[in-house]
């Protein structure tokens, strides 16, 4: 769980726009090794949610189908300077990992 | 995704019969077989001023500060115009998207960190004796009169994990591509500045003209044969559109879409290659050099733009 | 007003599981705000055609809407980094779904949305070969869509 998370915001009005980027092989569970011909193990982040001073306000599902080191965009309105913003995920083999980051 | 090869495949059986249906010179007795691409005259003192020469698009305009890039920020996602902007708009700091580079940039500054704690060598090499390395790629491609040929940051970064740790990191491996980002971000925002003074590098910079405009390969393409507007400049080609190579060589390496990874600017060039079906060289190649020493010169006071995706 | 209650107990109950709180406890993080979602829906997941996936979701009588919008280029250069941009101007929009038609598994995500989270969602996806890429929007209860091909070829020359 070493792999890196970064949270990125921007405020404007009370409106704030929250990028999201994670470090995640998202393996389908599709693909061959070209080498070996063995069907990679799916590894892909299942659940994900973002929450805004410590309330969900965004829950997400995933496929193995987002892309290797996925990137998130969203938009969350009744944000203000200095809120915590946190985003946690869980994929499928129970791995977790969390970030937090603070509107600024 | 197998099935994507027939598709290929198709795609470039139909533009070989695009190239043979052109007419071309005649190809009789005594015809040239590697027959140059309409040269254009380019001063190499101007840098990307030299982008508002017709025979490059006359995009300069369009994409030269942030100020022409706000103004015609509606071209973004219309196939149309899109083009003119140059992919600027993708650069460092114009998009507030987040893309791998960025990880990559991380994984780059760990890398030369660990590096550099261990053989503090390795950070004086990479500084010509310097220990700060903030704006120094921006310099790059240049001479090195001790070592006495032309260095790209990727070759720099090869030199010095050779010399100061003993470790290969070749060019287009992961290592060097991470540390030469690195690298380079400590220049990000600072106006390129290839020292188009130096014999060498104009020597240099004439020999990579001259690979611009070479017609090469399967298909007798030459760079110019896409990316000037004698050739398909502004025209759509496998469903995307050729730009002017004024710029260009600001926001390598970068984050490449197609690949799902960042490369450098010689390994975009071995790729260019390929798919022109024409042999690639390894990169850090003479030829590669001369070409990317072409290539920024071309993008002389434009800011260094990593991490970038393309 | 039912649906939102029902996702915030869902919320809630996932946010109260033991094995959470114990990481949260230890990664020293604040414990709200990492509730996921109820039950990663695997019938929709791993529907293999768009009709098995929106049974799996429980959507019917999806309509049509120009009030989706999907932004994404035209032509993909790789398959498997394609970026789309998804804005639901619907009022009361409560989750986005994203599928793509020709997948093997044509379920993307799903992202619900609660107390001020726009109907917004910009990331990138894989995609197996040229086809629809789909958006189902759930606002008041009901179901609408939209679509846009974006074709995927390998090898561009751009960059």
């Amino acid at each position: 769980m070493a792999e890196p998370m970064k949270i990125r915001t921007q405020l404007s009005g009370d409106l704030v726009a929250i990028k999201v980027l994670i470090g995640h092989v998202m393996e389908t569970g599709q693909r061959k090794d070209p080498r070996t011909g063995q069907v990679i193990p799916a590894h892909f982040i299942k659940q994900l949610s973002v929450g805004l001073n410590g309330k969900t306000v965004i829950a997400a599902q995933w496929g193995g189908a987002i892309s290797k080191d996925p990137f998130l965009g969203l938009k969350v309105k009744g944000a203000k300077a200095g809120d915590k913003i946190t985003v946690h995920w869980e994929d499928s083999k129970g791995e977790k990992n969390s970030a937090e980051a603070t509107v600024g | 995704m197998a099935g994507n090869h027939s598709f290929s495949l198709h795609a470039l059986a139909l533009i070989s019969l695009f190239v043979m249906a052109a007419p071309g010179p005649a190809a009789g007795a005594g015809a040239v077989y590697r027959e140059a691409y309409p040269r254009a005259a380019i001063d190499p003192s101007r840098g990307i001023g030299g982008a508002g020469d017709a025979d490059f698009g006359a995009t300069l305009q369009y994409w030269q500060d942030e100020k022409s890039l706000e103004q015609h920020k509606q071209w973004i996602g219309d196939p149309e115009h899109e083009w003119k902007l140059n992919w600027k708009f993708l650069d460092f700091d114009r998009t507030d998207d987040m893309h791998p580079g960025y990880l990559a940039l991380e994984a780059g500054e760990k890398l030369f960190k660990l590096w550099a704690k261990r053989e503090p060598a390795f950070r004086t090499c990479l500084g010509e004796g310097k220990t700060d390395l903030k704006g120094l790629a921006a310099t790059y491609p240049k001479y090195d009169p001790k070592l006495k040929r032309i260095m790209t940051v990727e070759g720099r970064v090869e030199h010095c994990a050779q010399t100061a740790l003993w470790e290969t990191f070749k060019q287009g491996s992961p290592a060097n591509n991470q540390i030469s980002l690195y690298f380079k971000s400590l220049s990000a925002r600072e106006p390129i500045r290839v020292d188009t003074g130096s014999a060498e590098i104009m020597q240099s910079y004439r020999r990579g003209e001259k690979l611009f405009h070479a017609k090469v390969g399967q298909f007798n393409f030459s760079c110019a044969s896409c990316h000037t507007s004698s050739g398909l400049l502004g025209q759509r080609f496998r469903g995307q559109v050729p730009t002017t190579p004024f710029g260009d060589a600001a926001h390598f390496p970068t984050y490449r879409l197609a690949l799902g990874d960042i490369e450098s600017l010689q390994q975009r060039f071995m790729r260019c290659n390929l798919q022109a079906r024409t042999k690639a060289l390894p990169p850090g190649d003479p030829a590669y050099t001369d070409l990317e020493v072409f290539y920024t010169v071309l993008s002389n006071d434009y800011p260094v733009s990593v991490p970038s995706a393309r | 007003m039912n649906e939102l209650n029902e996702l915030r107990r869902a919320l809630l109950k996932g946010g109260c599981a033991a094995g959470l709180v114990a990481f949260a406890a230890s990664a020293g993080l604040l414990v709200p705000g990492r509730a996921l979602a109820a039950e990663w829906n695997k019938s929709a997941f791993e529907a293999k055609n768009v009709a098995d996936v929106l049974k799996g979701l429980g959507a019917s009588g999806v309509a049509d809407s120009k009030d989706i919008l999907i932004k994404a280029s035209d032509v993909a250069e790789n398959g498997a980094v394609i970026p789309v941009e998804v804005t639901s101007q619907i009022a009361g929009t409560q989750s986005i779904t994203i599928l793509a038609d020709k997948n093997p598994l044509p379920l993307l995500a799903m992202f619900e949305f609660v107390d001020g989270a726009q109907g917004y969602v910009s990331t990138r996806i894989k995609m197996g070969q040229t086809s629809n890429v789909r958006v189902v929007v759930k606002a008041g209860g009901k179901y609408y869509s939209a679509a846009k091909e974006i074709k995927v070829t390998i090898g561009g020359c751009g960059g």
